[in-house]
């Protein structure tokens, strides 16, 4: 399972610039989009624990709903306060209009 | 409640009110609004300035127009505040420099304010632990006036300043700031003090007047009327975590509501700090009638908090608990 490839999510059901939740074995994943390119992150801030897939994605950023703390949906590097750790970002790969992530597998 | 906790907490509690399909769309970042309410206000500084400057040829009209210029620069704490939010502009270099720019006009440390800020979101009026909670009961006559004179903003302000500068911060204010934040925000105050340092010595040196005139002074006299949109934001509301009804959404005029960059709108700011300033009439129009609106304005809400919210004059009484239960927390004269 940890070097498998997952399906995670459909393309048409992602927005261009913008996120959408998934779970997977009960691990909560946020899926983004932007510039038709897609990124898989972990779904918790990890300043404050909100779900970041209720937050707006920015060109290549992910701002918190609670805080506005950035992360950068590529690298899950955390960009600017509040928030100082990064996030676990996963690979992803689409094919044949499914999303698919390397669930076990982090950047 | 833990923080972690807490911020679940706000969020459930968020999501009641509001779905997040509603919210997405009035999330979306824009420059134009923050380019055209932060030139707006820095075109009014620039009119007050100039009063000013006609006003030093006319003996005492010089206070009245310090007053009103300095009114126009503590406003600058409106783009300060969301600017720590990020979501004025669209453009981050654009946010981070106005930010900045507003944090030494308005003496506010931009990065630690963001910290201090965030804590004040994750705890508004929860006694001990909102870290900006604005006269919390047992409230005095006295208590306010020291508040709106904004004797205890320069004491609080100069004393992050100092004391960031000097490498050191309170307990208190360290429990919002991972540890490996604190250099920068101990960098940010000796930057601001060199800068201040520089304008002292630039008067000082050539006998100006220039800074005390345009900036320090009016500063000083001018931002009570922002303090006092201040305390309409939460004081008298209920002490405790409730989205609904520990903020206060005040309707007033057009003016206002451009000076204070739409903060009136302060539960709908609390309910979704993600949505920028130029959308929260937006958030009002949906979810407005669930949550504290009062339509009194700001003098009404003064006028409230002053003779329905104090709990003694300059002597502090004691809270009955009873009555504290009755009145959601607040003792009602």
């Amino acid at each position: 399972m940890e070097n498998d490839w997952v399906f995670a999510i459909n393309v048409d059901e992602i927005d261009d610039e913008d996120v959408e939740p998934i779970e997977i074995e009960g691990k909560e994943i946020a899926i983004y989009r932007n510039n038709g390119q897609f990124y898989a992150s972990v779904d918790k801030c990890t300043h404050g624990n909100a779900f970041l897939s209720d937050g707006v994605v920015v060109g290549d950023v992910i701002e918190c709903p609670l805080h506005q703390g950035r992360f950068c949906i590529k690298t899950g590097k955390a960009l600017s306060a509040p928030v100082s750790v990064p996030i676990k970002t996963f690979e992803v790969k689409v094919d044949d209009g499914k999303v698919f992530l390397k669930f076990g597998q982090t950047k | 409640m833990t923080t972690i906790d807490a911020n679940a907490d706000l969020l459930e509690r968020q999501r009641e009110i509001v779905s997040r399909k509603t919210l997405k769309p009035l999330t979306k970042r824009r420059d134009l609004p923050g380019l055209i309410y932060f030139f707006g206000l820095l075109g009014c500084i620039g009119l007050t300035g100039f009063i000013v400057y006609l006003a030093e040829f006319n003996g005492w009209w010089i206070w009245p127009a310090m007053l009103l210029h300095g009114i126009m620069l503590s406003h600058l704490f409106a783009p300060l505040h969301e600017t720590s939010h990020g979501t004025a502009f669209k453009t981050r270099w654009l946010n981070e420099s106005v930010l900045w720019f507003c944090g030494i006009v308005t003496i506010w440390t931009p990065l630690y304010f963001r910290y201090d800020h965030a804590g004040h979101h994750t705890y508004a009026q929860v006694p001990g632990k909102d870290p900006e909670f604005v006269l919390p009961t047992p409230r005095t006559v006295l208590g306010y006036f020291y508040y709106v004179s904004a004797m205890h903003l320069w004491v609080k302000n100069g004393g992050w300043l100092f004391r960031h500068a000097l490498g050191y911060m309170t307990p208190f204010n360290r429990q919002f700031v991972p540890e490996d934040q604190l250099p920068k925000i101990y960098l940010e105050a000796r930057i601001m003090l060199a800068i201040y340092a520089g304008l002292a010595a630039f008067t000082i040196y050539t006998g100006s007047l220039v800074v005390l005139t345009y900036w320090l002074i009016p500063t000083i006299i001018g931002v009570p009327v922002a303090r006092m949109l201040r305390v309409a934001d939460h004081t008298g509301c209920v002490e405790e975590s409730d989205l609904r009804n520990y903020a206060r959404t005040v309707t007033t005029d057009c003016i206002t509501r451009f000076l204070c960059w739409n903060m009136s709108y302060h539960c709908e700011h609390h309910l979704a700090p993600s949505v920028p300033f130029h959308n929260l009439k937006g958030l009002h129009n949906k979810v407005g009638d669930q949550l504290n609106t009062v339509d009194k304005g700001y003098i009404g809400v003064q006028w409230e908090v002053l003779t329905r919210h104090m709990n003694g004059f300059w002597r502090k009484r004691p809270i009955d608990p009873v009555a504290r239960e009755a009145s959601g927390s607040v003792v009602q004269d």
